[in-house]
């Protein structure tokens, strides 16, 4: 029996197929990646090692990418100061809610499971300024001259875009809080109610402190899935108006694929793979420091 | 204890209880109109046509386009497309499934030195964002002509799926107790068999997680197919409708149609299954 558990052929077998696809994929192309970033390489260039030029052109010369780095980081604390405690509100008010949970739930998790190309292209459809709804709303109320172009507008575009960001990803925040919520024993509740807690008492001084493990780690999700935005802004504003709305990603597309300078393109690669890693290390540390533990 | 309670302190809260809840459950209810109300109102526009959308947008009886549909399916190509996502998104599934299984398998149920750095090795892949491999893959596959050809978009698509579905399948495996592989050894089972005829049926709660949240991730894939599939035949159906755009761009209500096509059967399916679907998709996320 344990010669067959410590068998290294039968281990080999059933781990290679999974092993080599992922090495293969995954980790052998990220080492590719930085190892182009060096190298200034395009269709008309053929490969040469310039050392750190293309990151110093990125920092240094760049306004593009020195627009799409601040959109970025913009749209990433804004995600999470403007999710986080909306997804919170939403966790505790269902939670509350004796009848009608399930649809709650349900509804307004449901953007998360449709393609962010359709949810992209629903809402332009609605920011349109000629038959879009918020217009058609904006001038049913009486409001005409506050009517807009929204995501044709370098000042609106990116508010625009984080409506949407918010409206398809919120619901998916607010089902985790939702379990940790439901985690927490309602005898805690029970003793505080009858101690004199107000609602907000309890939610300050029971919830959040139980939650917190929790906003740690939804935190990180948030953070580190808002570096990757492509598909929404691809398709709601392709970085315009005049790059107004320019991401990491969407510039890592177009310096690669459109322009295709595979070096430059390696470099963008690199510093969003960096972010990545010093947003998780960061924010897992941050709240890592204390953690509450009850019972 | 009893006594105390009914002394009064609590009681007019419990009164108070409903017209709390009475409020919460109506801003939830007006929150949850601005999730469905512009669904529907997708649905409804994309069966009218252009002028009539263009004069009244918030009609709610069209006048019944299903030649929009028509159009965008055959002329647009959102058939074609429909179909190639069918085929990526099953195999990719199916694929993932067999290999993370077997991985699972042999991390949780073997003893070897390095299980646990290779583990490791799988989830440092969760903080890999799939930009920072492209440019090399289409290097590669564009060197083995594997570009516009499905496998090329199969091959992330298991790749990036394996982190997270091996970490739920061997978090699950690890619960079966030790005895199974031994009374089955006994018995003359090969590791082989051990695997296909017990550990597999047995994991099956968490092979339809991993299979739904793979599905939805394969299914609504857009960067990858940008890249990767640029031929009309091969595109799959977000590629398609990025597209559509430019193609009819004057044409809204078509455009309109097309999305409608894209989301439909996901709603269908959550409609029968968002319990389910709402556990696949979070459960990785908690538990990492």
């Amino acid at each position: 029996m344990d010669s067959m558990i410590r068998n290294k052929k039968s281990i080999l077998l059933f781990l290679m197929p999974a092993l080599l696809i992922y090495l293969g994929i995954v980790a052998v192309p990220v080492f590719s990646t930085v190892y182009y970033s060096f190298h200034k390489w395009s269709l008309v260039d053929s490969r040469r090692f310039i050392g750190f030029n293309n990151f110093v052109q990125l920092f240094t010369i760049d306004k593009i990418f020195s627009t799409s780095l601040n959109n970025t980081l913009l749209l990433l604390v804004l995600s999470i100061v403007i999710q986080v405690p909306l997804a919170i509100f939403l966790a505790v008010a269902i939670s509350g809610v004796t009848r009608g949970k399930r649809y709650f739930k349900t509804v307004f998790f449901m953007p998360n499971i449709l393609a962010s190309v359709a949810v992209g292209l629903l809402w332009s459809f609605i920011y349109n300024a000629e038959f879009g709804l918020i217009n058609r709303l904006l001038i049913a109320v009486g409001l005409e001259n506050h009517t807009g172009l929204w995501l044709a507008d370098q000042k609106t575009v990116l508010g625009c875009i984080m409506v949407v960001i918010c409206w398809q990803f919120i619901g998916y925040h607010m089902i985790i809080y939702l379990a940790a919520i439901e985690n927490i024993p309602p005898s805690l509740m029970e003793m505080a109610t009858i101690d004199g807690a107000d609602s907000w008492q309890r939610f300050r001084n029971i919830t959040l402190p139980l939650i917190r493990p929790i906003i740690g780690i939804d935190t990180v999700l948030i953070a580190t899935g808002s570096l990757r935005y492509f598909d929404l802004i691809y398709v709601m504003s392709n970085g315009g108006p005049n790059h107004s709305s320019e991401v990491m990603a969407l510039y890592l597309y177009y310096k690669s694929f459109r322009d295709m300078q595979y070096g430059y393109g390696s470099a963008i690669a690199v510093v969003l793979l960096c972010m990545c890693l010093i947003v998780t290390v960061l924010l897992n540390r941050l709240f890592k420091s204390e953690e509450v533990q009850f019972y | 204890m009893d006594l105390y309670m009914n002394k009064g302190r609590t009681l007019p809260k419990r009164k108070a209880r409903p017209i709390q809840e009475t409020i919460t459950v109506a801003v939830l209810s007006l929150v949850s109109l601005t999730y469905l109300y512009p669904l529907l109102w997708l649905i409804i526009n994309s069966l009218k046509t252009d002028t009539e959308m263009f004069i009244d947008p918030w009609s709610v009886i069209p006048s019944f386009q299903f030649d929009n549909y028509a159009t965008a399916w055959v002329s647009g190509k959102i058939g074609t497309s429909f179909f190639n996502s069918v085929m990526v998104s099953f195999t990719s599934v199916g694929v993932t499934i067999v290999v993370a299984s077997m991985a699972a398998f042999a991390l949780k149920r073997f003893k070897w030195k390095l299980s646990g750095f290779v583990m490791g090795l799988f989830l440092i892949g969760v903080m890999i964002p799939i930009h920072s491999t492209l440019i090399p893959l289409f290097m590669v596959f564009n060197k083995i002509g594997l570009l516009n050809k499905h496998i090329s978009l199969v091959l992330p698509y298991v790749a990036f799926a394996l982190p997270t579905s091996i970490f739920i399948l061997s978090g699950f495996m690890a619960t079966f107790p030790k005895e199974i592989e031994e009374a089955a050894v006994i018995d003359g089972c090969s590791m082989k068999g051990v695997f296909w005829r017990i550990i597999f049926p047995l994991s099956k709660s968490s092979i339809a997680t991993i299979s739904i949240f793979n599905f939805v991730t394969a299914w609504n894939e857009l960067m990858f197919a940008l890249i990767f599939m640029t031929s009309d035949s091969k595109m799959t159906l977000p590629v398609s409708l990025t597209r559509f755009k430019g193609q009819y761009s004057t044409s809204w209500t078509i455009q309109l149609a097309a999305v409608v096509i894209m989301v439909l059967p996901s709603l269908i399916a959550y409609f029968f299954l968002n319990d389910k679907i709402i556990k696949s998709l979070t459960i990785g996320a908690v538990k990492g």
